[in-house]
């Protein structure tokens, strides 16, 4: 795995660590956290990052909710 | 469109400053329009989540059903979040957007107290010989008055900001930092570092508000550093800031003193409290995680650990790592079962491998996610 890519996981294990103590805000399932974790591991660091700041930028109160994973391949997800 | 956000910003706190006409109390004002805006949607959203976390087996249960059928669970997610009543309000974007407000008003204050001068008049004179080369002012100087940005000229912030050099509230320089108040002398640090405390005072209070509703005793060490350091960092920060920045973290953390004060009665009174029975229904979640066999040879115990998880299953790609770093393991999974708003539950992480690459997994757990693969704990900020 790339740098960038263990950069970003660990900013995200941080992430998930300091802010261990509220409720999740997510109203997808996994939550954006642990799809950014799944999509950079999966795609890399560009594509999974990008993945995964597409899918907070849609987890907003007037967007759907509910099961929502990583896409297979990274066409199907950007 | 960033100018647009710090324009808009400026323009409000000009606003309340216009009824105010006090710096200090305007920073105030406009904290609480800030925090106004954003309490529903935190109010809202927690409810939501521990409703969600209440009903945990049984949306696991759907998970575990639908594997891999992802329209069918989506639409079986629906219809039971529909039978629950369940109406997922609040959602990670605005939060995130909320972060940098900080940043917002930061940049705001400067763009209000930056101070450019005629420079390149003064040194055009001195060119010319009007003027002498000693004579031009610096463009930082602090002698120099304000040119506020960000602002209309007609309006009174404009006006009283740029007849003078400093933005004077409550016997103290918003504009200034207390480490820079500190290369003056001790005693004219002293206002600036009795901010600095309150930002300290609150935040300890807030962390011991939201530690106190973790009423299971066992929370694992490196949470619970993570949980006293966090309300250390703020104060830090605050060092280097501008005193309105800190004002505003002030302001804020009294703002969020009482939210979480009316979300504990509101949500953790009584048995049969919502935040309860959401504690419950993860514990139970785990408990059952616990008792169950070694469904494959995916799943390995993890070894060494000293506070009873060890027998638990890490399940997952990063197992392996996991397994190394046993402290993390065992300390996170007895967070899980503590900590009752916690965002790492079980439901959640199982299904991020469902109908991908590894359908072969076990239904339940888990908490792969939250080890870092090093170990350490210690997640890096970029």
């Amino acid at each position: 795995m790339s740098l960038p890519a263990r950069a970003m996981l660990r900013f995200v294990h941080g992430y998930q660590h300091v802010f261990a103590y509220r409720a999740s805000p997510c109203r997808y399932l996994p939550t954006c956290s642990n799809y950014a974790l799944d999509a950079i591991e999966r795609h890399g660091a560009a594509s999974g990052g990008l993945m995964a700041l597409r899918r907070i930028t849609r987890c907003h109160p007037w967007s759907a909710s509910g099961w929502d994973p990583v896409p297979e391949r990274k066409a199907s997800g950007c | 469109m960033l100018n647009g956000i710090f324009d808009l910003f400026a323009n409000v706190l000009a606003l309340l400053y216009s009824w105010i006409h006090s710096y200090g109390f305007a920073i105030t004002a406009l904290t609480i329009v800030v925090m106004l805006v954003t309490t529903p949607l935190t109010y809202k959203g927690t409810k939501s989540m521990l409703q969600m976390q209440r009903l945990q087996p049984q949306l696991k249960q759907i998970q575990t059903r639908h594997k891999g059928d992802r329209e069918k669970m989506n639409e079986e997610l629906l219809k039971f979040y529909k039978a629950n009543n369940i109406n997922p309000v609040g959602g990670c974007l605005p939060l995130v957007i909320q972060m940098p407000v900080f940043f917002i008003l930061f940049r705001v204050l400067r763009g209000l107290t930056g101070r450019v001068t005629n420079v390149g008049l003064q040194a055009g004179l001195a060119a010319s010989g009007a003027v002498s080369a000693q004579s031009i002012p610096k463009a930082d100087d602090p002698l120099n008055n304000f040119r506020p940005s960000y602002i209309s000229r007609d309006s009174q912030l404009y006006r009283d900001l740029s007849g003078t050099n400093r933005m004077k509230s409550w016997g103290i320089d918003m504009a200034e930092s207390a480490s820079k108040a500190l290369t003056h002398s001790i005693g004219h640090a002293i206002p600036y570092l009795l901010l600095i405390v309150a930002v300290l005072v609150t935040g300890v209070v807030q962390q011991r508000q939201i530690a106190g509703r973790n009423t299971s005793a066992q929370i694992n060490p490196q949470q619970q550093m993570i949980m006293k350091l966090m309300p250390i960092f703020l104060p830090v920060f605050s060092f280097a800031m501008p005193a309105g920045l800190v004002v505003y973290f002030i302001v804020s953390n009294l703002w969020r003193v009482g939210q979480q004060a009316f979300i504990t009665h509101k949500f953790y009174t009584g048995e049969h409290s919502l935040g309860n029975l959401a504690v419950a229904a993860r514990t139970a979640a785990l408990v059952e995680v616990e008792s169950e066999p070694e469904p494959t040879e995916k799943v390995k115990p993890v070894k060494g650990d000293n506070n009873g998880d060890a027998a638990k299953p890490a399940v997952g790609r990063n197992r392996s790592t996991m397994a190394r770093s046993s402290k993390g393991v065992g300390g996170r999974l007895r967070e899980l079962e503590t900590k009752p708003p916690d965002r790492k539950k079980p439901a959640d992480r199982k299904p991020d491998k469902k109908g991908s690459s590894e359908p072969a997994e076990p239904p339940k757990f888990t908490s792969r996610r939250v080890t870092p693969k090093s170990g350490d704990g210690k997640g890096k900020r970029k």
